[in-house]
């Protein structure tokens, strides 16, 4: 978790930079305690930041506290009815999905399409495990998957990419190849492009666009 | 790629042991990261054989650098990743990006090897393939340079 967070306009809803990050590492980890030199470390923060936007977090009941020994521990409740929506907004914004997009935007010229699809696409993961993102690109395969793989370490995440041409990616799917197939039908979170992107793509009979 | 190991903290927890390189040790493992280059480049393979042999030639190359620096990785599990996190401690920082794809080149691998089908792509193996002859350029130049005496070039 690097200074400031990504998400741009979303991030500056918030009280603070440091309650961004807080909510970040907290709903992406929901089954881990953190002490408070810890959080202030993960985030980046100075540690009466942390102490601040904790008490934020306590007082709308979206983090407790419990003593272990002579340390006070803090973790999201996962209880709260508003978790499973507040996760799935951070995904969305501030958390995996942006974290993984920053560093393809100075790309963006090359790149047709970007995703994350999988566990983590699907809502059903988003704690632990790697991160499987799929690019169409004209980029070398080299540098897409050392930035994401650069960009999955602020986020303690393997991030695992898949790089096609828009030819390959063609000539895959005309080969009806099923388990590509069922990765373009299943659930994604586009990181750039859209559904209606890649369904002009495959449908486009011009096989030069990159 | 996470944090950069220490050699002393290898060694001290056994997952590096002293080695002492030979010319015959540093030319056979040349040869054999040479022939895993031709494979990799051989009419008629899939992406994926690509790939594979490409992985094997870098592992190879990493692996002649660990030795000839005077180090053996003990046969644990993870030996190809820190073979790959050894690369710019040995070589130097300019390896870092070079060393985290060929970090993310194992972790596909591993995918790949599982069954997962369409895990690696033409453009990967040919990605791989450029990374890996590059590799040996670096290394063949360093160990003229460091350790000349491995490679007759003095």
């Amino acid at each position: 978790m690097h200074g400031a967070p990504a998400g741009g306009g979303f991030a500056a809803l918030f009280a603070s930079p440091t309650l961004v990050c807080l909510l970040r590492l907290f709903l992406a980890r929901p089954d881990s305690d953190f002490h408070q030199r810890e959080l202030a470390g993960l985030t980046a923060s100075r540690l009466v930041q942390v102490q601040r936007d904790l008490l934020r977090l306590e007082g709308a009941g979206l983090v407790a506290r419990r003593r272990h020994g002579n340390r006070v521990y803090y973790r999201i409740c996962s209880d709260h009815p508003a978790f499973a929506d507040l996760q799935a907004v951070f995904a969305k914004t501030v958390g995996i999905t942006e974290i993984l997009r920053v560093p393809l935007l100075p790309l963006r010229d090359h790149i047709d399409l970007a995703f994350v699809y999988g566990s983590v696409a699907g809502g059903r993961e988003l704690a632990a495990g790697d991160v499987d993102v799929r690019i169409v690109s004209g980029h070398d395969p080299r540098v897409l998957a050392t930035v994401l793989a650069e960009a999955g370490e602020q986020l303690g995440r393997e991030v695992n990419v898949t790089a096609y041409t828009t030819d390959e990616l063609r000539a895959r799917v005309a080969r009806g190849r099923p388990f590509l197939t069922g990765v373009l039908d299943g659930a994604k979170i586009w990181l750039l492009g859209s559904d209606a992107e890649l369904r002009a793509l495959l449908d486009d009979a011009e096989p030069a666009r990159v | 790629m996470s944090k950069r190991p220490r050699l002393d903290d290898l060694l001290a927890s056994g997952r590096l042991k002293r080695h002492s390189p030979s010319p015959a040790e540093t030319g056979d493992l040349l040869a054999l990261a040479e022939r895993q280059l031709a494979d990799a480049s051989a009419a008629g393979l899939s992406p994926d054989g690509r790939f594979a042999a490409a992985y094997s030639a870098a592992i190879t190359l990493a692996t002649a650098i660990v030795r000839a620096s005077g180090y053996r990785i003990a046969d644990t599990p993870g030996h190809h990743r820190l073979t790959i996190e050894l690369l710019p401690v040995l070589l130097g920082d300019q390896q870092r990006r070079g060393a985290t794809y060929l970090d993310a080149c194992r972790r596909k691998r591993d995918v790949a090897e599982h069954g997962h089908a369409e895990a690696i792509t033409v453009a990967e193996s040919r990605a791989l393939g450029a990374l890996v002859r590059e590799l040996q350029e670096e290394v063949l130049t360093w160990l003229a340079e460091v350790h000349p005496e491995l490679v007759g070039a003095s």
